[in-house]
């Protein structure tokens, strides 16, 4: 088990200590996310090479309609 | 930037036949939204970040605007209240997109929605050294926006009035200060609420405008986007065919002498 920061949130997760063993637990499609680890962005290539550590802090993002703060 | 001949729209490294540029916010469903896209015959919209949130799923935007081919997607900034959150939005909404188009948008008072002139300014600085094209929604200031292009901005996008509001162009004496003296794209951003007032912006020298409350939460979003794509054209065809001067007295359109009488009317 370890222990992440997610948008804000505190997550356990159980899986492997990867990127895509994240996403899948998250239930969030890899190409319909953009993901920061401690303020660093992650490029999609690097996904698979990623690992994560134990207080890691992580921003999931995704795009959604909008123009103006709507 | 005004006066000049029919081009197409030059945006960064882009050309654009299209000056309707479209928020995708605020429709009803992302269906409503790609129709109202396909009318406005728009070929740039912009495209909001938020966290990821597996509870509360949301319909994938990419895939269907994406699947247009003649349509450029740019990630804006909305939500970030510093330089900073602007900068890493901005990197985010390109790995996620591949654009490099990115409209900046700081507006820390959620009441008001503002831009704030100073972080903006600071994103804006950041993001051209990082070779975006960088679109700053921007308060209606005219030194502001020489201060823009002067980083290197791709357009400045100064508000027409308050964001969502409908107030369409209160900010037009200001709107002709930043056209008369900018050297980029001058694109009206935020507070239209009819196509007349698009049509107004570009025969103002507006080079675009920016729509989205407009058209999404019409009754018929699809008929009000190709009424707004029409008023832009109506407006650029106007402003090219050179509008007659203001005069503050009445000019007599007939001649007003020899008329039944022989005496001259002054």
């Amino acid at each position: 088990m370890m222990n992440l920061t997610v948008n804000g949130d505190l997550f356990e997760h159980s899986g492997p200590p990867s990127l895509p063993s994240l996403l899948t637990a998250l239930d969030a499609q890899p190409d319909q996310v953009a993901v920061m680890l401690n303020n660093d962005i992650i490029t999609k290539d690097n996904y698979s090479t990623v690992r994560l550590s134990e207080n890691d802090t992580l921003e999931i993002m995704m795009l959604v309609g909008g123009g103006s703060a709507s | 930037m005004s006066n000049q001949a029919p081009t197409p729209l030059v945006l960064g490294t882009q050309s654009f036949e299209s000056r309707l540029i479209l928020g995708t916010g605020k429709f009803s469903s992302v269906d409503t939204m790609i129709k109202a896209v396909n009318a406005s015959k728009t070929q740039l919209v912009t495209v909001a970040l938020k966290r990821f949130n597996k509870d509360r799923a949301e319909d994938d935007l990419f895939a269907p605007l994406s699947s247009l081919p003649s349509v450029t997607i740019m990630p804006n900034t909305s939500g970030a209240r510093t330089a900073e959150e602007a900068f890493n939005a901005a990197l985010l909404g390109r790995e996620l997109t591949g654009s490099a188009f990115v409209k900046v948008e700081i507006h820390p008072n959620p009441h008001h929605l503002m831009p704030d002139p100073i972080e903006t300014h600071e994103a804006c600085k950041r993001l051209v050294k990082e070779n975006f094209i960088v679109m700053p929604y921007m308060p209606a200031d005219p030194v502001l926006a020489k201060r823009l292009e002067d980083l290197g901005c791709a357009s400045v996008m100064p508000l027409g009035s308050a964001i969502g509001s409908g107030q369409g162009l209160s900010t037009q004496a200001l709107l002709e200060l930043i056209i008369r003296d900018s050297s980029i794209p001058v694109i009206v951003d935020a507070g239209l609420r009819a196509p007349s007032e698009a049509a107004a912006a570009m025969e103002l020298g507006c080079d675009a405008v920016l729509v989205n409350s407009a058209i999404a939460v019409a009754a018929n979003p699809s008929a009000m986007a190709e009424a707004f794509a029409g008023a832009v054209d109506v407006g650029l065809n106007a402003r090219h065919a050179g509008l007659m001067s203001r005069h503050t007295r009445a000019q007599p359109s007939s001649p007003l002498t020899s008329f039944l009488s022989d005496t001259p009317q002054s």
